[in-house]
């Protein structure tokens, strides 16, 4: 009796399985895009084969048609096939950490601080080392940056990354929209710190009855560490930093300086005063929110030409402005956003050719990164380099804009989106020339002996210090509770750790 | 794992016309070792048979997969590899332990996945109950889809949906208190709701693949039970009380074995998605799975992330193998081996 009823349940279970494991089955529009890229023409004779893979919104229709123009030429001049692999950034980190791990074989892979972990990857012995790579097969790339910036990407004393240049030092500052500031008179020459905002935030709130300051999920506080002179050290160690100018390289505890308490303080005003918003919209809701004008101001990195991309973003005309006295130029900024060689590549040499191309060839350059001329853009103006979009297409509508400039390469290379652009790279190149190079540039953070302890403190940060920075719990009732918390789960022996890594760089790389 | 359990159980049970007539090829005397006598295998052949995909399955994805259990040992380097990589001892472990936290996920994973099972096998068998007396009508198809749907919705979703009602700007609920009059609640700065949020969440999710299995179970009574007991002038709820509860509790006792064998392992999406990560709702949120997540997501350590699932899996299998003994202890026939 029992035995039939188990019986009957299993049949049940069996059938309800099958419907579970047949659902998520078709999945058309990414299989057939993988489809469509393995299917791409065997190269011909004497051609080496190099695959990039990097991450991408979505994998954009026209990438064959874009993959063949570039082969075109990558054929003839370096005797190159490349194959294109974008891959969703949802998926990007975990895929790529699954097929390093595994030892799979690729060539130039995308890698950064923030996602496909530069140091995890340097640490696993995964990337090629690339001082020989640059100096014989991409001497256009090595000389398109001075030593000090190949620095930052030095892992002990060896560069595995190519640097992407782009905006560097991190300048924080304000982009408030320009039809409010001249309704409420904001006078956006005076403003030199956060706090200079809040009058006229005050304003806004009670004249246009929203809340001013765009911020999305989870939160965020108005504490950015290079604004307070700070450089951060290692992103994935939150509480950590050194004042850039610090001579004797001393590592904090960031919570526990007054620069700190002074941004806490500020933001836990801003959301008090209802200049923030206390529980923010998750990401895209905030974005829509700000199309529809319900923020006024946004702060960020107000890189050259930012106002001309808070607009297309936004769709309202944007002021902008750096707070940030003296920009820095730290590590993590300087090796935001790298391409590497992979060590299980068969063909390094080659690979570093493609990155030369890249780099240098403004052409190749862009035809990744826009598209191709007349089916993906057209000139508005060639003299100065600016294109748009062909009549009846957006950056929504277009079969082929990835909009990741820094993903690819120099920057600098790009064409202009937009006339009031023109300008904005050399610009840019001058704030990257002229920052305040930390006293630490170039040192990274081993984290091999303190592992267990930033698994620790991650977790504590998280819970203790984002409720003070984000402006929900005050300052003076977080934080001795945060910083305690912080140092149980061994923060100090972090800080003891990093600063004798930092002394035993110093005797290695003397000022 | 319970079909593989089960079916071999169903294989001793009477001999099958079909099984019978198939050629014994494979060499007898370990055939004999594995399956007792030549004809109990002969007669069971064709169910052997059928069970093998699910055991090759079974081999391949839960068996072989075990042997990677000795990257939580070690330090895992990607260039040197599984077998190359330098042993550490119990070092990828102490993150787990090294703070306070490590008691309140604790407590956290355990309490809740308990009051999920308690509730989910009391709402389900409720609900399957109810089915089966509405099991004739015409509307019944309709009932159990509505209750099975929300299986297949992702929890990125049903945070959404979560979000919708309850944030604090244009949440529904807080526009239903402001039109009552009522004082706003902070919902996403209000840990002491959250355990009842998720378990009504967890209920909305599970409860009609649940109920689905109960009612299988129930339509497997013979009805010849329902009607002597109705001759006898048995009600409705003697009916349920001394028939179809007695004769689900076998499979009430399964099923609730595995889940508690998954006891420490925390729905990720359930606890990650719906209180959005949000520091102020750790103290009743924050179980192993987010834990781990947090602590690990700038690390890429995967040596203490397979630390971490070694250890929510050796201590789930410690509370099956006792809660199984507990329940051989009681009747043994409801023992799950």
């Amino acid at each position: 009796m029992t035995r039939k009823r188990i019986l009957a349940i299993l049949s049940v279970l069996l059938v309800a399985s099958l419907v579970l494991t047949a659902c998520p089955a078709p999945a058309p529009a990414a299989t057939s895009a993988d489809e469509g890229q393995q299917a791409a023409p065997a190269p011909a004779e004497g051609l080496v084969n190099i695959t990039y893979s990097y991450g991408s919104r979505g994998i954009p229709a026209d990438l064959q048609m874009v993959e063949d123009a570039m082969n075109e030429i990558l054929h003839e001049k370096i005797g190159v096939n490349l194959t294109l692999e974008p891959i969703d950034f949802g998926a990007f980190n975990d895929k790529m950490q699954l097929r390093l791990s595994a030892g799979e074989e690729c060539d130039i892979i995308f890698t950064a601080p923030w996602i496909n972990s530069y140091a995890n990857n340097v640490a696993n012995g995964v990337l090629a080392p690339l001082d020989d790579l640059l100096l014989n097969h991409a001497p256009g790339l090595w000389g398109s940056m001075p030593p000090t910036t190949w620095d930052a990407a030095r892992v002990n004393g060896v560069i595995y990354g190519v640097i992407n240049q782009q905006i560097f030092p991190k300048p924080w500052g304000v982009h408030p929209r320009k039809d409010l500031a001249e309704k409420y008179g904001l006078d956006l020459d005076s403003v030199t710190k956060w706090e200079d905002m809040e009058p006229w935030l005050a304003d806004v709130r009670d004249g246009e009855g929203i809340t001013p300051v765009f911020v999305a999920a989870p939160g965020r506080g108005l504490f950015l560490s290079q604004y307070y002179g700070f450089d951060p050290l290692d992103d994935g160690i939150g509480f950590l930093g050194m004042k850039a100018d610090d001579e004797t390289l001393t590592a904090v505890n960031m919570v526990e300086t007054v620069e700190f308490q002074m941004a806490a303080e500020s933001t836990k005003r801003w959301v008090d005063e209802g200049y923030m918003p206390l529980e923010p919209l998750p990401n895209d809701e905030a974005r829509s929110a700000f199309r529809a004008g319900q923020y006024a101001m946004g702060y960020h990195v107000e890189k050259p030409g930012n106002d001309v991309e808070a607009q297309n973003a936004y769709g309202f005309e944007f002021l902008s402005k750096s707070l940030t006295v003296p920009l820095i130029l730290d590590t993590s900024g300087a090796t935001a956003t790298m391409n590497a060689i992979c060590s299980t590549s068969k063909n390094p040499g080659k690979a570093m050719e493609v990155l030369e191309e890249f780099n240098t060839n403004a052409y190749i350059y862009n035809l990744l990164s826009r598209g191709i001329e007349g089916v993906h853009w057209v000139w508005e103006d060639e003299a100065n380099q600016v294109m748009r979009f062909p009549d009846g297409v957006d950056g929504n509508t277009s079969t082929y804009n990835p909009n990741t400039d820094w993903m690819f390469g120099n920057q600098f290379n790009a064409y202009y989106r937009d006339a009031k652009q023109v300008g904005a790279w050399e610009a840019t190149k001058e704030m990257n020339d002229t920052a305040f190079p930390s006293e630490a540039l170039g040192f990274v953070v081993d984290r091999e002996p303190i592992k267990t302890e930033i698994a620790q403190t991650s977790a504590v940060y998280n819970e203790f210090v984002l409720p003070i920075q984000y402006g929900w719990v005050a300052y003076e009732d977080g934080a001795p509770e945060a910083i305690e918390k912080l140092n149980e789960a061994g923060a100090q022996t972090i800080i003891n750790e990093v600063n004798r890594q930092l002394q035993e760089w110093r005797a290695k790389n003397p000022r | 794992m319970i079909n593989e359990k089960q079916l071999d159980r169903q294989a001793s049970s009477p001999p099958d016309p079909h099984g019978s007539e198939q050629p014994a090829s494979l060499s007898e005397p370990f055939l004999h070792r594995l399956f007792g006598n030549q004809r109990e295998f002969k007669t069971n052949l064709s169910l052997l048979s059928m069970s093998l995909p699910g055991i090759v399955l079974l081999f391949i994805f839960a068996y072989l997969p075990m042997l990677g259990i000795i990257i939580a040992f070690k330090d895992y380097r990607f260039n040197l590899g599984i077998l190359g990589s330098e042993w550490v001892g119990f070092r990828n472990f102490e993150f787990l332990f090294g703070t306070d936290a490590a008691f309140r996920i604790t407590r956290n994973t355990l309490l809740m996945n308990l009051l999920f099972i308690s509730t989910t096998t009391v709402c389900a068998l409720t609900i399957a109950i109810l089915m089966n007396e509405a099991y004739r009508s015409r509307m019944s198809k309709y009932y159990q889809t509505m209750l099975f749907f929300p299986y297949f919705i992702s929890w990125v979703i049903v945070s959404y949906f979560v979000f919708a009602f309850l944030n604090g700007q244009t949440g529904l609920i807080n526009q239903w208190v402001d039109a009552l009059k009522l004082d706003r609640i902070a919902w996403y700065r209000s840990p002491e709701y959250w355990p009842v949020i998720l378990v009504l969440a967890n209920l909305w999710n599970g409860i009609g693949f649940s109920s689905i299995i109960y009612l299988a179970g129930i339509l497997g009574i013979s009805p010849e039970l329902f009607e002597a007991a109705k001759i006898d002038g048995a009600g409705k709820m003697q009916q349920i009380r001394f028939i179809t509860l007695p004769m689900l509790y076998p499979m009430i006792i399964i099923l609730t074995l595995l889940a508690i064998g998954r006891i420490f392992h925390a729905d990720f999406g359930l606890f990650f998605f719906l209180p959005r990560d949000n520091p102020l709702l750790y103290s009743t949120t924050d179980v192993i799975d987010t834990f781990v997540y947090r602590s690990l997501v700038e690390l890429g350590e995967i040596s203490m992330a397979a630390a971490a699932g070694f250890y929510q899996s050796f201590v789930g299998f410690l509370l099956v193998v006792g809660a199984n003994w507990v329940v051989r202890r009681v009747n043994e026939d409801y023992a799950l081996y």
